[in-house]
Parts: C-alpha cells; structure tokens; sequence
C-alpha cells in the first residue's frame, strides 16, 4: 500500500475513534450527571474532558479533528436553527484548545516530542490550563455570538470546575484500571511511592 | 533523533508514556522523606533477621520524637508499608514487618538501580 495512503487512512481511523469516544462519553455524562447540569450544555462534571485530554496528548491533531466534529455532531440541530456559527466555533474551540496548549508546551520543551519529558505534576498543569483555557474560549465565543443570554464572569466557573473534575475522575479511573490490569508497578521518583 | 512519522504507530508509543505518567500519578499514598527514612530502618533490621519492635522504633531518637515517630509508623501501617506481629509467648512485643506492598517497593528500587547500572547516562 502507498505509504501516505496507508497514513491518511491511519489518521482517518484516529479521527473517527476521538469522534465515537468523545460523543459516547458526551452522552454517559448527560446520562449520569444531568441533575447536576448548570445549563445546556456545561455541567459540574464533565467526563468528556478526561477525554479530550487523553486523545490529545496521545493522538494529537488527529483527536482534535475528531473531537471538533464529535462535537459538530451533537450540536447538529443548531445547523438547522440558525445557529450554524456558534456550534463551528464550539466544536473547533472543543477539539483544539487542548491541542494548542500541547503544543505549546511542546515547544517550551516541556512535553518532549513523544511525551519523553512528560510526568504527573505536568499532566496535572495541562489538565488545569487546558480547562482554565477551554471554559474562557467557550465563554468568550457565547458571549460574542449571543451578549444576551451569556455572563461570562459567572458562566465561566461552573465549566472550568467541570472540566477539571471531569478530566482529573478520568485520568484517575485509568489509573485504577492500569492497576487492575498491572499489579501495582509502584514508582520510586518524586511523584508517587 | 528519527521521529515516527506513522499516526498509529506514534499513537500507541505515547499512550504508553502517558499511561506511565497516569500510574504515577499522587494518591495519597506517597511516602516522605521521613518515612521513608524510618522505614528503610525497620526494613533493614528485618532483613538482618531481627525484626524491631514498636518500642525500639519510637527510641529512633536521630529520626525524631517517640511521639512524632509513633505517629510516623500509624502513617506507614496506613499505608499498608508496615504490619506488626506479636510472637509467641511474649505478647508484649510488638514486632514491626514489611508487607508485600514494602517488598514490591524496595525491588522495584533495585530493579531501577539495576538500570541505572546498565544503562548509565553519557
């Protein structure tokens, strides 16, 4: 096979399965937290996020297509109701602002080209800046698109906080399910036991 | 250094650096500098064939107080790093014992002087 047919296939592939992970869980989330829901779309606990930090930092730019249309797709019914260019706007400030701060990481030499340089107090700093940055993309984008509704000094907490628990509950139940599968390889560095 | 340039392929290579990093992630289960410090101590006396008792740990007196190092070994059976036994016929002495948890904990630390070994940075 070609060899960048086979890479554009791959990436495809990449694409497609951030954009299934990352709506299955977006639908999980309504299932299981929508009492605590602070408004359409923006919850106290959002489990996407743990997704959108894991496909990202594994995946890159691939996973941030997939997320942005993932999150196309759930906004679909905003296509047909004259909402078209804030439910763009959502799903390429959803799928990229982690990428964007990977990559800034990246190139401060934080990161290392294949994570060599990453370890946990940095996956915690990402997970937060990452959700700090997202919360004040989304708010800026609604507040710009719709001044009305929108009061980015309030709005803006409730999904920073959601965005934080949902990606740290993530990446600690993949902790719990790496320890399950691997008896507990326990860790002499600084970081952990 | 070459990168690799096929998606799945640099996939797969940073998810396994990331689920490193994610297995190291704090749980509360970390041990300080102190405890490490009382524990390589009991551990040592263990492994010379004579376990020490509560007593004789708390007496530790260049680690610290009989109160603080008291609280130190309640952290550590917390901890599941240390266990106690008693020993027949004298049920007054409490003796302290790593645990499967401990012994994990000192060969991974030699497996990675191993390594380090092995693999000596230029």
């Amino acid at each position: 096979m070609n060899y960048s047919v086979r890479e554009a296939l791959e990436t495809a592939a990449l694409i497609l399965i951030s954009a299934l992970l990352f709506v299955a869980f977006f639908h999980v989330n309504d299932w299981v937290f929508a009492g605590i829901e602070y408004r359409q779309g923006v919850n106290w606990i959002f489990l996407p996020a743990g997704f959108r930090v894991i496909l990202v930092l594994t995946m890159g730019i691939p996973a941030g297509m997939g997320i942005m249309l993932g999150t196309w797709y759930l906004g679909r019914a905003g296509f047909e109701t004259g909402q078209a260019s804030l439910i763009l706007l959502n799903g390429t400030i959803s799928g990229f602002t982690p990428w964007v701060i990977m990559k800034t990481l990246e190139n401060r030499g934080k990161l290392g080209t294949q994570l060599q340089q990453l370890n946990s107090t940095q996956l915690l700093n990402f997970t937060l800046i990452y959700a700090a940055g997202n919360a004040a993309l989304h708010q800026l984008c609604w507040w710009l698109l719709d001044h009305a509704s929108v009061n980015p000094w309030v709005d803006i907490w409730p999904m920073f906080i959601g965005d934080a628990l949902g990606a740290l509950i993530m990446l600690y139940a993949f902790k719990g399910l790496l320890g399950l599968l691997k008896p507990s390889t326990l860790t002499s560095n600084s970081d952990g036991l | 250094m070459k990168q690799i340039n096929r998606p799945l392929a640099s996939a797969y290579l940073r998810f396994l650096q990331l689920a490193r990093v994610i297995q190291a992630l704090p749980d509360g289960m970390e041990m300080d500098a102190n405890e490490r410090a009382l524990l390589e101590a009991v551990v040592l006396r263990w492994h010379e064939n004579s376990p020490m008792t509560v007593r004789e740990a708390i007496g530790l007196s260049h680690l610290g107080s009989p109160a603080t190092l008291h609280k130190r070994i309640t952290r550590l059976r917390e901890k599941e790093m240390l266990s106690t036994l008693n020993l027949e016929g004298d049920r007054r002495a409490k003796f302290l014992t790593p645990t499967p948890r401990t012994i994990e904990y000192f060969s991974h630390l030699g497996q990675s002087m191993q390594q380090v070994q092995h693999n000596p940075v230029a």
